[in-house]
């Protein structure tokens, strides 16, 4: 028996994965790009910073000292919650924040200076909200997750040689065959992760919406109780101490949770008469983001909410932040999701540049799309640049940047010789940027974290002239 | 790790099988290859769980077998250096304009995609993972993670469809039996 889709419902497909492919084109493309970024955002948080020691020996009394300070330093009170993010093997140095506020933490307990990564916010956010309020943001990145299920479903169907030319990659002269063989090849053989991406993507944005009607199906509406069955339900404590004792819930859970690595604390309700402490603490055999122990104010444990020994489906819920980001298992990790994310922005590249070239002519569309794929990595950097130099808002800098490419790239008729402009200036700005970090950081810069980065970019700078250079023994700058 | 190192070699090997089968035109060959290759990547995926446990496992099974056919294809490539004489599409300034029929399909076209395959594709989840005897929180995981892929197939339908009154109607009548099921019973 052998298993065939007709040629009309195959047409149809294809049709259909166009259609949706170029609706989404430039806004997939960000997002996936950024995204791709976005797993190492640890380690460009700490390039950005690379002045403050990366330390894994915090004791519990350090933190505490380092939270009463905060304490005092607010006046004893605070709108919100306080949260202590802990040092982590990928990041490690601790941070304390409140109300909009954040500081880092030296390894002795001191609040060193206030945390700022403006660079690795403006990527973060171009990928969770493209740079939109975060309500709006979120949800329409979510239904590119949607969409991106569409586009594999469609691409599934639309591909009718996915077994015939399974392992084919076809490089040379003819430009137009080995995108397609590109895209169909990353696609096919990365489908699992793909798929993987758009399901856990969709949740940080819609998920309330599919709570909601889960609350007036089973729970008759009553929101609340969901969420005490997901999240656990809220705990009641009163007449607490006004400064709570993290230092014995961090003990304590070294005692209790020994193969555990703690990577946050709340205290929820702070300086508030029913304040507690939740402890949040990563399984390292498990995809869950943390098990969350709960403490009084005294430092006494209380209880834990239960998603490491919880229903599965309570587990795969919480196992979406890690899945989505592949921040799970050894640093190596980062590498393989960084490829794997890359090749899903080469995927979604590729997809327009096939449906582009197809249309037999060229005008305003190809120049934008040339505009938006090399301008986005240009206009981060210079981004990037002023914001070391000058520190300019790097949002702003981003979007005027991009807009002046775009522009640019409209007044010139020759893509080609557009094309390969835009490659030489983001090579060159590859090269300047790591310079710069260098320079403005020095002798900070000396430490491994930003060796790495600034080795990459430098060696990003080298593939970029590579493949220019191939573009030119092509004849592309002749034409 | 000497697991870790075995799944690897397991799922190379499981690859360069499927290429072999790929490569060659006997049948019988063919055939026996890509079962051995199944084998060896459900073999893969069991040292991989073994080794780091069901979760990260699986996830670790994935990532290298993607990746190691990347590595195969990228370099098993064909070379074609036939001298083509490059094509210089015409320029034509400017955008297309599209008329008003165009508009219209695609303004409906994108606010079903969205709005329609969205909303019958959470009503529909909610309606089909409830009938099943799972607890409530497994429902309601199995909802998040299956919900997308129904959003992702009425989007595909009212993309692939010649004639969109078709999908917008059927959705548009899941929609409404679904709600009506989860708020009337």
């Amino acid at each position: 028996m052998s298993f065939s889709i007709s040629p009309s419902v195959n047409k149809s497909a294809l049709k259909s994965h166009a259609w949706i492919g170029l609706a989404v084109s430039v806004l997939m493309y960000w997002v996936c790009f950024s995204g791709t970024l976005s797993v190492f955002s640890q380690e460009l948080l700490r390039w950005e910073q690379p002045h403050i020691m990366d330390d894994l020996s915090y004791t519990p009394s350090s933190i505490q000292t380092a939270y009463e300070r905060f304490f005092a330093m607010k006046d004893g009170t605070t709108e919100g919650n306080i949260v202590l993010r802990l040092p982590t093997q990928d990041l490690p140095r601790a941070r304390i924040s409140a109300d909009g506020e954040a500081w880092n933490i030296s390894p002795t307990g001191e609040l060193s200076e206030p945390s700022n990564a403006p660079i690795t916010d403006l990527i973060v956010d171009l990928h969770t909200a493209l740079h939109l309020p975060e309500d709006i943001g979120m949800i329409l990145v979510s239904m590119l997750g949607a969409i991106l299920s569409a586009l594999i479903i469609s691409g599934l169907i639309a591909h009718r040689r996915i077994f015939k030319d399974a392992f084919r990659l076809r490089t040379g002269n003819n430009e137009q065959l080995t995108q397609g063989d590109l895209h169909n090849r990353m696609s096919v053989w990365g489908l699992p992760f793909h798929l993987m991406i758009a399901l856990t993507g969709v949740y940080f944005g819609l998920a309330s919406f599919l709570t909601s009607v889960y609350a007036d199906a089973i729970y008759d509406g009553k929101k609340l109780d969901l969420f005490a069955d997901i999240y656990g339900s809220s705990i009641q404590v009163e007449h607490q101490p006004k400064v709570a004792n993290m230092a014995r819930a961090l003990s304590e859970i070294r005692r209790m949770e020994p193969n555990t690595q703690p990577v946050f604390i709340t205290l929820e309700n702070a300086t508030k008469d029913n304040q507690y402490i939740l402890l949040g603490s990563q399984h390292l055999d498990k995809l869950i983001y943390s098990e969350q122990y709960r403490f009084d104010s005294h430092g006494n444990y209380i209880d834990k909410v239960g998603y490491s020994d919880g229903e599965a489906g309570q587990q795969a819920i919480f196992s979406v932040y890690r899945i989505h980001f592949g921040h799970f298992g050894p640093e190596a990790m980062k590498i393989f999701f960084g490829l794997m994310g890359f090749a899903l922005t080469i995927i979604s590249v590729t997809g327009i540049n096939l449906w582009l070239a197809k249309r037999q002519k060229q005008d305003a569309l190809n120049q934008l799309w040339v505009g938006f794929v090399w301008g986005t990595p240009i206009a981060f950097i210079c981004a990037a640049l002023f914001q070391f130099i000058l520190a300019i808002p790097t949002k702003a800098v981003f979007w005027l940047a991009l807009l002046v490419i775009l522009s640019g790239v409209l007044s010139q008729k020759n893509l080609l010789k557009t094309h390969l402009f835009l490659l030489n200036l983001l090579a060159v700005l590859l090269i300047a940027l790591p310079t710069t970090h260098f320079v403005v950081h020095y002798p900070d810069a000396l430490v491994p974290n930003s060796i790495a980065i600034n080795t990459a970019f430098i060696v990003f700078a080298l593939c970029v002239w590579r493949y220019r250079y191939s573009r030119v023994r092509k004849g592309w700058d002749r034409q | 790790m000497d697991l870790s190192i075995a799944a690897s070699v397991a799922s190379a090997l499981a690859i360069g099988l499927f290429y072999l089968a790929w490569q060659n035109n006997h049948v019988a060959f063919k055939r026996i290859a890509k079962l051995a290759a199944l084998a060896l990547m459900f073999a893969a995926l069991f040292l991989w769980v073994e080794q780091h446990g069901p979760e990260l496992g699986t996830c670790y099974a994935v990532v290298a077998f993607s990746l190691q056919a990347w590595g195969w294809i990228y370099f098993a490539r064909q070379r074609i250096d036939k001298n083509i004489k490059r094509v210089t599409l015409p320029f034509v300034g400017g955008f297309a304009k599209p008329n008003a029929a165009e508009c219209a399909n695609t303004i409906v076209k994108v606010a079903a995609c969205i709005g329609l395959s969205g909303v019958c594709a959470m009503l529909v989840t909610v309606v089909w993972t409830t009938t099943l005897s799972l607890s409530k929180v497994n429902q309601i995981a199995l909802g998040i993670y299956t919900m997308p892929i129904l959003w992702g197939a009425a989007v595909y339908w009212l993309c692939a469809e010649n004639k969109l009154w078709r999908p917008v109607c059927i959705l548009s009548v899941l929609s409404g039996l679904s709600y009506l099921f989860i708020y009337s019973v």
